[in-house]
């Protein structure tokens, strides 16, 4: 009898991603087949917008740094603080947001920089941030300023200052764009 | 963590900031009120560095107001825009960053003004939606953007704003009193879709055996390579996009797909054996 039944392939380490090669993605194909242009001043306005509302109206501890955006409008340093009452009291993180012209259809990519990269289980030590609205959840309809909330929310209601478990592994393998990372998010509690 | 928790961020926050200085414009006003209104849309495209931020600095302290004309329905437009971005020009030496604490010197009116436009802004542009549609939830969109974005994500469409279903069926379009074709603008972009056009039945060979007009059955005998070989290599067939590498179902498939292979190959093996 041949021999029939290969070892099955380890299973994929329990972890929470899965670090993918790049794929080659099809641009967008309007209907009639011509590739579909996307218009180069519309992303820039409203990002011109977007700036405009998050210096008058910044949401709580997030604060721009405009000089950053004065030398190039599609990336953009932030200061967030670590609010009172949480466990990042009196921590200052520094966020890199980075806008493709596909954005606002295309999520913006997103992470931590400076030496300070807040210690959080959906926070690798790279700055890499496992939050699903920077992908798959993604909409138009949110900006950098739900972005931002989003991620103070998210520092807000940790209760243990913890890497992820995968941290070591994932730093190590991964791409340097998060957006490359097929993320698994699993965990609704932090 | 993937829904914002907005309740749990402290109310007592602190809300200092800083930087308010320094996109502070020293552009003469009158330059800038002169060109407002005649070269908008250029204006945005210039490169981007200390100018373009200026350009931005300058809808801030105006507001809404240039926005509101840069549709092609400039026609009487023009007259009150260029008012307005004097009037936003000359309210420009204050720092025009925190428009909270303007005192009002012709600026309240045109806060309320960019509140009343704020209302009909698209939630993708964030500029006064044109071509304005509207989802079944409720949303406020510009066709264009909306279009793009149902492009996007063509197997999740999904409202960008709640995340309800929308389609190009299940939007209407908004007709203004002044706007200039009421055409639907679903028409516009992209060019009118093609009509519907069905692909003719398969002429049947063997017509089978039929119980009058709905009911048709036909069996026949399938030899076995074959018939694994037609089944699992069937074009033409629309099948649902393979899971999420990483999701349970993913797994799932993969355990099963793998049983079926060493159930093929026990096959194989027991009549090359047998």
């Amino acid at each position: 009898m041949l021999k029939l039944f290969k070892k099955t392939k380890d299973k994929i380490p329990k972890s929470e991603i899965i670090t993918e090669p790049k794929e080659p993605k099809t641009p967008p194909v309007s209907k009639c087949g011509k590739p579909l242009q996307l218009d180069n001043s519309r992303w820039e306005r409203r990002l011109h917008k977007e700036l405009m509302s998050l210096i008058k109206e910044p949401p709580p501890g997030v604060t721009v740094d405009t000089e950053s955006v004065q030398q190039n409008l599609s990336e953009w340093k932030l200061n967030i603080k670590g609010f009172e009452g949480t466990l990042y009291e009196g921590e200052d993180f520094q966020l890199l947001f980075k806008f493709n012209n596909k954005y606002p259809f295309d999520s913006p990519e997103v992470t931590f920089i400076g030496n300070n990269i807040p210690v959080h289980p959906h926070v690798y030590s790279n700055g890499h941030i496992c939050l699903s609205i920077l992908t798959e959840d993604w909409s138009p309809a949110l900006s950098v300023q739900s972005v931002c909330l989003s991620i103070a929310s998210m520092l807000s209601s940790c209760r243990e200052k913890k890497r992820p478990p995968d941290n070591a592994l994932y730093v190590k393998t991964c791409n340097k764009n998060p957006k490359k990372t097929k993320w698994w998010y699993h965990d609704d509690s932090v | 963590m993937e829904t914002p928790k907005l309740a749990t961020v402290p109310e007592h926050a602190n809300l200092s900031y800083t930087g308010s200085s320094s996109v502070n414009s020293t552009e003469p006003a009158t330059e800038q009120a002169n060109n407002e209104p005649h070269t908008n849309s250029a204006a945005h495209m210039r490169p981007s560095g200390r100018s373009t931020l200026t350009v931005s600095e300058e809808e801030g302290a105006a507001t809404s107001t240039s926005y509101s004309f840069t549709g092609s329905s400039l026609a009487g437009g023009n007259i009150a825009d260029l008012n307005k971005s004097v009037d936003a020009g000359s309210a420009k030496s204050e720092p025009g960053l925190n428009a909270e604490t303007k005192d009002a010197t012709g600026n309240s009116s045109s806060d309320k003004e960019h509140a009343e436009e704020s209302l009909y802004e698209c939630n993708i542009c964030l500029d006064t939606a044109k071509d304005a549609v509207v989802s079944m939830c409720g949303h406020l969109f510009c066709w264009p953007c909306l279009h793009q974005w149902l492009l996007t994500r063509p197997s999740r469409k999904l409202c960008p704003v709640c995340k309800a279903a929308v389609d190009k069926d299940k939007v209407i379009p908004l007709y203004g009193r002044n706007s200039t074709r009421q055409e639907d603008p679903r028409n516009k972009v992209p060019p009118r879709p093609a009509g519907l056009r069905t692909e003719p039945e398969p002429a049947p060979g063997f017509p089978g055996f039929g119980f009058g007009d709905g009911f048709h059955m036909s069996f026949g005998i399938g030899a076995f390579p074959f018939g694994f070989i037609t089944s699992s290599l069937n074009f033409g067939e629309p099948r649902p996009a393979a899971a999420n590498r990483g999701t349970t179902q993913y797994e799932d498939e993969q355990t099963l797909s793998k049983l079926f292979l060493y159930l093929a190959f026990l096959c194989i093996g027991w009549l090359l054996f047998a």
